[in-house]
């Protein structure tokens, strides 16, 4: 494994018929990172790990993940990252095994070694042998979703991008799919992880970037983001996360509501 | 494994699966498409072997058309499946090139290729050569499939941003219905005669040479100016086309690899129009609301919205115009023949309101598991249910009276029309009463062709038909005193139509005020069971 930062991003840009979604985004993000990515709805995040992901042309800067330049080497990318989605479109005539299954061989690995990693994956994500027999379109959401990180570990990946990952996930399983991610990073491996759910980005992620209008606002540790939101370091993520944002939240005088 | 052969192995697995009963299903669709293929091989053979037997002059002619057919005809009916879109694939590490050549090989998985190998047959044993030369066209055959199926992943890949939008699907769905039912109606007026004027039209478009010139400049014209061999032109025909289908490959690999890093076209956030939406027949539902009440009127409203923006249901009342031509092109090609249709007025009114039953008899059906929501609103059962009669009343009436007095004033009885209308009238006010307490009992899944279920959804059983045709002819039976007094006691004496139209109108409104009070009962008591069966829809 080289010294190499997992992410390494400079001057990340992205045009939209001339509107700046990602504007001059620069941050990097260390191996064995769990890294929180947070903004309010239309900020530029899902644009940011699109383009992370070599899923997507920056209109400027550069990015490197797992020392792999996002522009110029996108199937580099691709082979050293895994990634899980917030809404799950994926091949739902095949049953979960199969599914992981095909995910693995995508990624280039021997038959006999995808089939032993996917019968260990879906033990770790507790889905039981019928269910695994069963065509994903008849999966409800939860069960997707435990599928589709799967797929997304498969292959052993370097960089994990997981965008809301326990939604629609009952609270047993995702706690446990929360050791599972610290387990991986334990390992070695890198987490960016975006939700809107602040306590469970406030526990699991050891930094947090914060993006707003397409611009990165403050990145730092949780009481790092208090300070710099002049909160102080005692501050919670989301007491933070409001100030930082700038805005007032809005309450209406609701005069018909009695209480 | 290779990037490629899982492309192939995931076609494979999708056709498989492309049904709940998947042995089955894959025999019958291999079996009714065998056939099929061996039509269109026998089409193409009568094609070449008709033409170079009578006309044989004109025979490189009828080629040039015959390949014009198959590459428009293929075009049109080119498979748009959303298997290997670039953004669901693109995750992985696939290169793009592989993603165009493994989904274009993909297309000989399947029943796609009994037609190509259909249209071979039917060339060589329609036109037999030496075989060099059909070793030669054998070749170009295979070239000329592949460049058919190269360009159909070509137009998918350019139009994928359009062909996957709401607003595509919605549209498709009206034009396959508006081109079926465009040919059925076609097929219906054209008689046999006009058919035979047509290939004689055909034969002498081809003693002009019009395919040959006209359709020289595209590539299915040079193909087929290859496929003859028979002058200087043709290497360069065949050369020509040979490298038009290079270029689409290396096209293919650059547009799969624009889309692979292009804007996400499934995540892509919709325009919205600058303003609040003007609401749908606002004045209208207004004028509702001062007459009914507010409630009926928002009801009456949403249900013009679904039927106005559902797709599906568009289809069902555009599926049922269609059906009409039976009904009407029959009595219309026995009046030409020399007699008057005077019934068809009549005929065609009952199949109107035939074709009605479907919503009338299935109040609930539009809204399905929304039902749900509907449930929640403190407005009385009887409101809801007299809401989608307005709506209803408001979509079909105006319908029907115009196709009555069309074609009563072409084909029946034009001093009829006042009575007609007023019997109609009487039969349609029927028909929604007892579809309202038919609604609240049986309900039904609004089932359309082509709507994609889950595949864990039950049959609803005979037991279930049974009940329903039962209340069916219990509905025929509520309208029967109508139709007995339209046709049986109308004709004891002229002076007694006013009292037995008045009747009717009386005895239709009669039956409409007690069905709905039952119906609204009913459907409060039955709420919960309601809401369960389209829960489990």
């Amino acid at each position: 494994m080289n010294d190499a930062p997992a992410i390494a991003v400079h001057e990340l840009t992205k045009l939209f018929e001339g509107k700046r979604a990602v504007d001059r985004v620069s941050l990097t993000v260390a191996r064995g990172e769990f890294f929180g990515f947070l903004g309010p709805n239309g900020a530029g995040k899902t644009t940011t790990i699109r383009m992370l992901c070599g899923l997507m042309k920056p209109t400027g800067g550069s990015a490197w993940v797992a020392g792999h330049d996002v522009v110029h080497d996108p199937l580099g990318v691709k082979a050293r990252i895994g990634v899980l989605p917030d809404t799950v479109e994926t091949f739902d005539r095949l049953t979960g095994w199969e599914l992981v299954n095909f995910s693995g061989l995508m990624y280039g690995l021997p038959e006999a070694e995808v089939r032993r990693r996917a019968g260990v994956l879906l033990d770790l994500v507790d889905l039981d042998p019928a269910d695994r027999e069963k065509l994903v379109i008849d999966y409800s959401m939860g069960m997707r979703k435990k599928v589709a990180l799967a797929c997304a570990l498969v292959h052993g990946p370097e960089v994990l991008f997981l965008d809301e990952p326990f939604n629609g996930i009952d609270a047993l399983s995702t706690s446990a799919l929360q050791k599972v991610l610290l387990d991986l990073v334990s390992r070695g491996v890198t987490v960016f992880y975006t939700s809107h759910v602040l306590e469970v980005v406030e526990k699991l992620c050891t930094r947090v970037g914060i993006i707003d209008q397409g611009r990165l606002l403050a990145l730092g540790s949780v009481p790092e983001l208090g300070m710099q939101a002049g909160l102080g370091p005692d501050a919670s993520l989301q007491e933070s996360f409001v100030k930082l944002l700038g805005r007032e939240t809005r309450t209406g005088d609701l005069d018909w509501v009695r209480r | 494994m290779s990037h490629f052969r899982l492309l192939l192995w995931l076609r494979w697995k999708y056709l498989w699966r492309a049904t709940p009963a998947r042995r089955v299903s894959f025999v019958i669709g291999f079996v009714f498409s065998t056939i099929a293929a061996v039509g269109v091989g026998a089409m193409v053979f009568a094609w070449v072997h008709t033409s170079r037997r009578n006309w044989p002059d004109l025979t490189g002619e009828f080629i040039a058309l015959g390949f014009m057919l198959i590459y428009a005809g293929w075009l049109y009916l080119c498979s748009l499946s959303d298997l290997y879109d670039p953004q669901r694939l693109a995750p992985y590490p696939i290169r793009p090139r592989t993603l165009f050549w493994g989904s274009c090989a993909a297309s000989v998985i399947g029943f796609t290729p009994l037609f190509g190998i259909g249209i071979w047959a039917g060339l060589t044993l329609g036109w037999p050569a030496p075989l060099p030369l059909a070793a030669w066209r054998s070749a170009l055959l295979l070239v000329f499939l592949a460049h058919l199926v190269f360009l159909s992943r070509l137009i998918r890949l350019t139009f994928l941003e359009f062909l996957t939008s709401r607003r595509w699907r919605d549209l498709a769905v009206l034009l396959s219905v508006l081109i079926g039912g465009g040919f059925y109606a076609f097929f219906q007026l054209m008689q046999l005669e006009q058919f035979q004027n047509a290939l004689q039209l055909v034969v002498a478009a081809a003693r002009e040479r019009v395919f040959s010139r006209f359709l020289l400049p595209f590539p299915s014209g040079w193909f087929a100016r290859a496929w003859l061999a028979d002058g200087p032109g043709a290497m360069t025909a065949a050369v020509a086309f040979i490298g038009v289908t290079a270029a689409l490959v290396v096209l293919g690999g650059k547009i799969e690899n624009r889309l692979a890093f292009s804007k996400p076209v499934f995540a892509r956030a919709p325009r919205r129009k600058a303003g609040a939406p003007r609401p749908f027949l606002r004045g209208a539902v207004a004028r509702v609301g001062r007459l009914f009440g507010a409630d009926v009127a928002a009801i009456a409203r949403k249900e013009l919205t679904v039927l106005r923006r559902d797709p599906l249901i568009r289809t069902q009342l555009l599926t049922n115009l269609f059906w009409l031509f039976p009904v009407v092109i029959g009595p219309a090609l026995a009046m030409r023949r020399g007699g008057p249709a005077p019934h068809l007025p009549d005929v065609l009114g009952g199949a109107l309101l035939f074709y009605e039953l479907i919503f009338l008899l299935n109040l609930l059906g539009t809204d399905g598991l929304a039902l749900r929501a509907l449930a929640l609103l403190p407005v009385q059962r009887l409101r809801i249910l007299f809401g989608k009669h307005v709506c209803y009343a408001a979509v079909f009436l105006p319908v029907n009276v115009a196709v009555l007095i069309v074609v009563t004033r072409v084909f029946g009885n034009a001093a009829r029309l006042p009575r007609d209308l007023a019997y109609h009238a009487a039969a349609f006010v029927v028909l929604v009463g007892a579809g309202s307490l038919v609604s609240v009992y049986t309900p039904q899944r609004l089932v359309i062709p082509g709507q994609r279920r889950s595949r864990t959804v039950e049959h609803e059983g005979c037991a279930r038909a049974f009940y329903r045709s039962l209340t069916m002819m219990a509905t025929l039976l509520l309208l029967s005193p109508v139709a007995l007094a339209r046709y049986v006691l109308a004709n004891l004496g002229p002076g007694l139509e006013a009292v037995l139209i008045v009747g009717s109108l009386g005895y239709a409104a009669a039956l409409y005020g007690i069905s709905l009070a039952l119906a609204g009962r009913a459907f409060t008591a039955r709420e919960e069971r309601l809401v369960e069966f389209f829960a489990r829809s």
